[in-house]
C-alpha cells in the first residue's frame, strides 16, 4: 500500500477518536449552556475558524 | 473500497448521529419554548446548542483531513471542502447568533429562528456524501 494512504488513514483514524470522543462529551450534556460558556464556544468558534484548514 | 475511503468515511459518519438531534429540533421540542422561565434547563437550547457544536466539530474533522491529506483525497472531498469553506463560517455564526437570540428573548419568533438556523448548520454536515 502507498505510504501516503498509509499516513493519511493513520490520521484520519486518529481524528475519528478526538472527535468521536468530544460528540460523546457533547451529547451527554443535559442543560443549555451559561451565558459564559456561550462565549467561550463562540470564542472558540472564531479561532478554528481562523485556522489554515478552514481559509478559501 | 480503499482503506483511504473507508476510514475517512468512519470519520464522516460521526456525522449520522446528529440525526438525533436534528429530529428532535425538528420535531417539537421547541414547543414549551415560549413558556420556559428556566435559563438552565429549556432543552430546545440545549438540544440546539449541542446539534450545532456536534454540526461543527463533524465539519471541522473532515476540513481538516482533506486540508492535511489533499495529495491523496478524492476529488469528490476538495469539492465538498471548498464549498464547506466558503460558507460554512457564516452559517455556524448564524446558527450560534440565533440560539443567543432565542435565550435573551425567549420569544416564539426567535424559536422558529433558531430552529431554522441550526437545521441549516446541521445540514452541512448531515449532507456531506458519505453519510448518505
Amino acid at each position: 500500500m502507498d505510504p501516503l494512504t498509509i499516513i493519511a488513514a493513520m490520521t484520519a483514524a486518529s481524528k475519528l477518536i478526538e472527535v468521536g470522543t468530544k460528540i460523546i462529551e457533547t451529547r451527554r450534556r443535559n442543560r443549555e449552556l451559561t451565558a459564559e460558556e456561550a462565549e467561550a464556544w463562540r470564542v472558540y468558534l472564531e479561532s478554528k475558524l481562523e485556522q489554515p484548514h478552514w481559509s478559501v | 473500497m480503499r482503506p483511504i475511503r473507508r476510514t475517512l468515511a468512519a470519520l464522516l459518519c460521526a456525522a449520522a448521529m446528529l440525526s438525533a438531534p436534528a429530529a428532535l429540533v425538528a420535531t417539537g421540542t421547541l414547543s414549551g419554548c415560549s413558556t420556559s422561565s428556566s435559563a438552565r434547563h429549556d432543552s430546545a437550547v440545549a438540544t440546539a446548542e449541542k446539534s450545532v457544536q456536534i454540526a461543527f466539530e463533524t465539519v471541522d474533522a473532515f476540513l481538516a483531513w482533506e486540508y492535511a491529506n489533499r495529495a491523496v483525497a478524492p476529488e469528490a472531498a476538495r469539492t465538498v471542502a471548498t464549498e464547506l469553506r466558503a460558507k460554512a463560517p457564516a452559517t455556524f455564526r448564524a446558527a450560534w447568533a440565533a440560539i443567543a437570540e432565542y435565550k435573551a428573548t425567549r420569544g416564539a419568533s426567535e424559536a422558529t429562528r433558531m430552529t431554522a438556523r441550526v437545521d441549516i448548520a446541521l445540514n452541512l454536515a448531515t449532507n456531506l456524501p458519505w453519510t448518505r
